[in-house]
């Protein structure tokens, strides 16, 4: 029933997170020992090399505010206009994703449903060239931290295994803007981190709470407060959350 | 309440979307509890297939850690899994005869007390969208009349998840819905770590007190959690005032 022949019989799990390695190093590949500057244009370029069904893909990165944004990258005008006419209207598929915190896809601006969705985006859109959008949200801790916005030239949904690939990137996408955050002066350093990284399991969320009323942070910085402890002592995150959920480790003494 | 006044409650609660704001969790809580009070089982809970890959747990009837745990080793393969990628209800009617099979998974359910297990899909016509697991300490087949309903039940849950807004959902707006309730069950994690921390109690209790507060007071989870991790609310309000001494 499931048409995702690489879900196979095997652990899925399993298949995820070898997946998920080969888009982080790809990504990393890409951007290793860059000058800062020239981060953001070639993880842009790298998205794209990941993602050949689409026309082209921005990266933009949310403001203080539910509206404003920073596009941080784009690959071509067409998906650089699309972000601009998001923010300037304050509606569009992205930012439908950041206040659902999931993938929404415009798969048809031409028409309705979507033109009635989003009826000035709509309009915008097609005329700078784009027919469908999909944007994926960079799942920060708490809320999300931008969107990774792909469009094409056609109309049609993305098929279920290019759904799968889009999240993993915005995933790497997320952690490779972290990292820029938190400028590494070592490039191996930001290899090493984004791959030691893991995904959403219920104990690094309970941490990251447990962390937030421990050192009157934002989630964001309490999942960095995770990772970096897990970096330095060459620990996985879930070993960390589970020392700070049993009580054994209190970052407070740190 | 006689059965049929209960089964009638349980599928008007599960058909009830009339609400402003999307609350899948308070839709699979009142799933996996309607499990355990009109089904002959003990345990409960509803997990939904991320479109990364694996299955997420969105709600159980218990939280105790043995329990927990028992549902995060079936992320990525076991009966739930099996029960997702195929579509069919299966029925375990004795787990120490699968130890070849799954012999981590035999340990952990015996460890927690369970011997038998019933999966049944959740799906949105023919499209799956994750697995219930039921549960019972003893070993048994589950009569076909509960498996019949637990899959109605299962349905009804899947429909509202999709008719949760005044705009009707689209083929490509199934990922959007699932994706969202998955991450709101990431933030109510994060709430009940709020909670703990903050109350000196464990994930579990904590997990406790929010339902405790948002039924007392009848305001959504979803909301609650999202409003103490951006810290609009303060976890003082959740927690009662402990007693002197």
């Amino acid at each position: 029933m499931v048409d995702d022949d690489e879900f196979g019989s095997g652990d899925a799990e399993q298949e995820t997170r070898a997946r998920r390695a080969r888009i982080t190093r790809e990504l990393v590949e890409n951007v290793r020992g860059l000058p800062p500057a020239e981060v953001p244009d070639a993880l842009c370029r790298a998205c794209v090399k990941l993602l050949p069904d689409v026309s082209g893909l921005s990266v933009s990165v949310q403001g203080n505010g539910a509206d404003s944004g920073v596009v941080l990258c784009a690959s071509d005008d067409v998906a650089a206009q699309l972000a601009e006419i998001q923010y300037t209207l304050g509606e569009g598929p992205g930012t439908e994703a950041v206040r659902l915190r999931a993938p929404v896809f415009a798969t048809d601006l031409t028409r309705p449903p979507d033109a009635r969705r989003w009826p000035l985006f709509s309009v915008q859109a097609t005329k700078a060239g784009a027919q469908a959008v999909f944007s994926v949200p960079l799942a920060g801790a708490g809320r999300p931290l931008g969107t990774l916005d792909l469009y094409r030239d056609t109309v049609g949904s993305l098929s279920k295994d290019h759904v799968r690939t889009s999240l993993l990137v915005a995933d790497a996408v997320t952690l490779a803007v972290t990292a820029l955050d938190h400028s590494f002066t070592d490039p191996q350093g930001v290899v090493t981190w984004l791959e030691g990284v893991e995904s959403d399991r219920d104990e690094i969320h309970q941490a990251t709470g447990m962390i937030m009323v421990q050192l009157g942070v934002t989630a964001e910085e309490a999942v960095l407060r995770i990772r970096a402890r897990a970096f330095a002592q060459g620990s996985t995150s879930t070993e960390i959350a589970r020392a700070v959920i049993d009580r054994t480790l209190d970052m407070r003494r740190e | 309440m006689n059965r049929e006044r209960q089964l009638a409650k349980a599928f008007v609660d599960l058909a009830d979307t009339y609400a402003s704001e999307f609350d899948p969790l308070h839709l699979f809580n009142r799933l996996v509890r309607a499990c355990t009070e009109l089904l002959a089982v003990d345990a409960a809970a509803v997990m939904v297939a991320d479109a990364r890959g694996g299955l997420r747990t969105m709600a159980a009837t218990s939280d105790e850690a043995a329990f927990v745990e028992l549902l995060q080793m079936q992320t990525g393969s076991g009966p739930c899994m099996d029960c997702y990628r195929t579509g069919v209800a299966h029925s375990v009617p004795d787990i120490t005869a699968e130890r070849d099979h799954w012999p981590e998974l035999v340990t952990a359910m015996t460890d927690a007390g369970y011997r038998s297990l019933q999966t049944v899909p959740v799906r949105l016509h023919d499209r799956p969208l994750g697995g219930l697991t039921l549960l019972n300490n003893n070993a048994g087949a589950l009569p076909d009349d509960d498996v019949h309903l637990a899959q109605a039940l299962a349905d009804c849950a899947a429909l509202a998840l999709m008719h949760w807004s005044t705009e009707p959902a689209r083929s490509d707006d199934v990922i959007t819905r699932v994706q969202s309730a998955i991450s709101v069950k990431a933030i109510l994690e994060i709430a009940k770590g709020m909670i703990a921390e903050y109350a000196g109690v464990t994930i579990a209790q904590a997990g406790q007190l929010l339902t405790d507060y948002t039924s007392h007071h009848r305001v959504s989870l979803a909301e609650t959690v999202h409003a103490l991790v951006s810290h609009s609310m303060n976890p003082a309000v959740i927690v009662p005032a402990r007693k002197p001494g």
